[in-house]
């Protein structure tokens, strides 16, 4: 069964699209002394929803190479996520080239004039220079979408052929991606994000990152399997593949809390002045309420409602609590980059709520027409038996 | 002869399992089942109430961090203040994050060897304790189903039928 793109939603994510972009316009003349904020939304929103959509790949490749057969029902979900890629990776390469045309000031390093008088950038200018920077992302580009595409159409093969010999051709394929994304990774995390505070630097950033991605990427699938059985789109998903989302979700809800008091227990306890100065930016000033709000909707919220077999069986408390932490790692995003971006210059008003409908509306709409060009439900597969009757 | 227990031998997981759900349906209660490995849908298949040990576990983990809290607390802050990190603040609240870890640990170790003592104790498997397998075949690649039939309704004949055409290989009486 192909899924149906209903008129509400597709109504409303087009006008959310059309809404933040016409928000995104109009605060470039309201904040035309600083632009570098909008610049900074456009950043935070367009990585989010990159990342979440190269998580997606990462998903199925994890699941293809561990012969993970339970995900098999659903797979179309995380596929069209990655479907995103190109889109995303586009309004991320117009951040990074305005800031190396010169109009905004996100990344220091871009700017000749702030790189002669600052020794510290100097000595890192052999990795962080303009060009560089573009053949990197030329890489992430072509491997992350080449990948994307690449499993997707495996994996509708899938479809037609159904063998083991198609299987262990994309296990493979898969496992090359994991290869070259346990690189890109933390390369890309350092590139986009963690350059923005360029004096600063943390050797598990890259984990950090991917961690807030992927929790995200796992909250979205869920919200969108959710939404699929709730209109009869997908019969063959039972409770287990729901608790088992769930239980995803809760665990690298934990892992991304033990990767964020890792990087920040080291740096606490050890207060060097070069790296305390990352906290004290984000503890001590206008930030410190966004970040205790961040850390509760990343930690507490799914810590203790999900500890629970019956709320991951229960579609509306999934749905909520993924929709919370899907803010919550928005929320971890931006106090990643606006601390450096902007310093105390930051707010919620237009660029903010633009750049997140912009993005939103239409990661929502791309996704969501993917899934209506191929049946939801594979015909075929090594693993379709086993993931029909997946009870735990 | 009436109060002797019906142990009904099987030789396959899947029969057992469609045998404990026929006779469970049948509404005959089943004692328990015994298995070489754990069986897949076997506690649905004869109607086991949920496991509780996971309250347990959350009660015993809770117990670690309130310890672990108290206990940082106690040497660290009240009895041999220390300074933490170069920061002698003297404060449980503001050293905080490095008493983390430990909070951590010691809820996972409570969590954990609560939950297993928890079932020890619960099961009798204790040092000493006797064997109460009624058939050692069953550690190697027998199933076997216990029903009590002085506690149900039908008649003992009628239990027996059932389990044999269920595919039980035989039908043994024991205390």
């Amino acid at each position: 069964m192909k899924y149906e793109f209903s008129g509400k939603l597709k109504i409303a994510s087009i006008a959310a699209t059309v809404i933040g972009l016409v928000l995104i316009l109009v605060s470039f003349f309201i904040y035309g002394d600083n632009i570098t904020r909008v610049w900074a939304n456009l950043l935070v929103t367009s990585f989010f929803f990159t990342g979440v959509a190269v998580a997606g790949i990462f998903f199925v490749a994890v699941n293809l190479v561990g012969e993970g057969g339970w995900y098999t029902v659903f797979k179309r979900i995380p596929e069209a996520m990655s479907t995103f890629l190109p889109f995303g990776m586009f309004f991320l390469l117009i951040v990074v080239v305005a800031g190396m045309l010169g109009a905004h000031d996100i990344y220091k390093w871009m700017n000749p004039e702030i790189v002669a008088q600052d020794e510290l950038i100097q000595g890192k200018s052999g990795y962080l220079n303009n060009t560089f920077f573009l053949i990197r992302f030329a890489f992430y580009a072509a491997i992350w979408i080449g990948f994307a595409f690449m499993l997707r159409k495996m994996s509708l093969r899938d479809d037609m052929l159904g063998t083991y010999e198609h299987y262990i051709k994309s296990r493979n394929r898969a496992a090359t991606f994991l290869v070259l994304f346990a690189v890109t990774s933390s390369t890309s995390a350092w590139d986009f994000i963690m350059s923005v505070d360029v004096h600063w630097f943390s050797t598990l950033f890259g984990w950090y990152t991917f961690a807030g991605y992927f929790v995200s990427a796992i909250a979205i699938m869920l919200v969108i399997v959710l939404h699929l059985k709730r209109n009869g789109f997908m019969p063959t998903v039972n409770m287990s593949h729901i608790q088992d989302l769930g239980k995803f979700l809760f665990a690298f809800s934990i892992f991304w809390t033990y990767l964020y008091f890792s990087q920040f227990l080291l740096i606490w306890y050890a207060d060097m002045p070069e790296e305390i100065v990352y906290y004290i930016e984000r503890y001590d000033t206008s930030y410190r309420p966004w970040v205790l709000v961040m850390v509760v909707l990343n930690l507490v919220l799914p810590l203790l409602v999900l500890m629970t077999r019956d709320s991951k069986r229960n579609a509306t408390t999934l749905t909520i609590i993924s929709l919370l932490v899907v803010a919550g790692h928005y929320m971890d995003l931006f106090q990643m980059v606006m601390p450096g971006a902007v310093g105390e210059k930051w707010g919620w008003s237009f660029p903010e709520i633009g750049a997140l409908l912009f993005f939103a509306g239409l990661f929502t709409f791309v996704v969501l027409n993917t899934l209506t060009k191929a049946a939801v439900e594979p015909a075929k597969g090594t693993f379709l038996e086993e993931s029909k009757h997946h009870a735990i | 002869m009436s109060s002797k227990l019906i142990y009904a031998v099987y030789d396959d997981p899947d029969t057992t399992v469609e045998a404990g759900r026929i006779v469970t349906d049948a509404g005959i209660k089943v004692n328990t089942v015994y298995s070489p490995f754990p069986v897949h849908g076997i506690d649905d298949a004869i109607k086991l109430p949920r496991t509780r040990i996971s309250v347990a576990a959350f009660l015993f983990g809770a117990m670690g961090t309130s310890f672990a809290a108290w206990m940082t607390w106690y040497m660290l802050i009240y009895d041999w203040p220390m300074n933490v990190g170069g920061k002698p603040s003297f404060s449980f609240a503001e050293n905080f994050p490095s008493f983390v870890p430990v909070m951590f640990e010691l809820t996972i170790l409570l969590g954990a060897h609560g939950m297993i003592w928890t079932f020890f104790f619960i099961s009798g498997i204790l040092p000493g304790a006797k064997n109460k397998n009624p058939d050692p075949r069953t550690t190697d690649d027998k199933f076997i189903i216990e029903i009590d039939p002085s506690k149900q309704a039908q008649k003992e004949d009628e239990i027996i039928g059932m389990l044999k055409n269920a595919g039980a290989i035989e039908i043994n009486r024991g205390e």
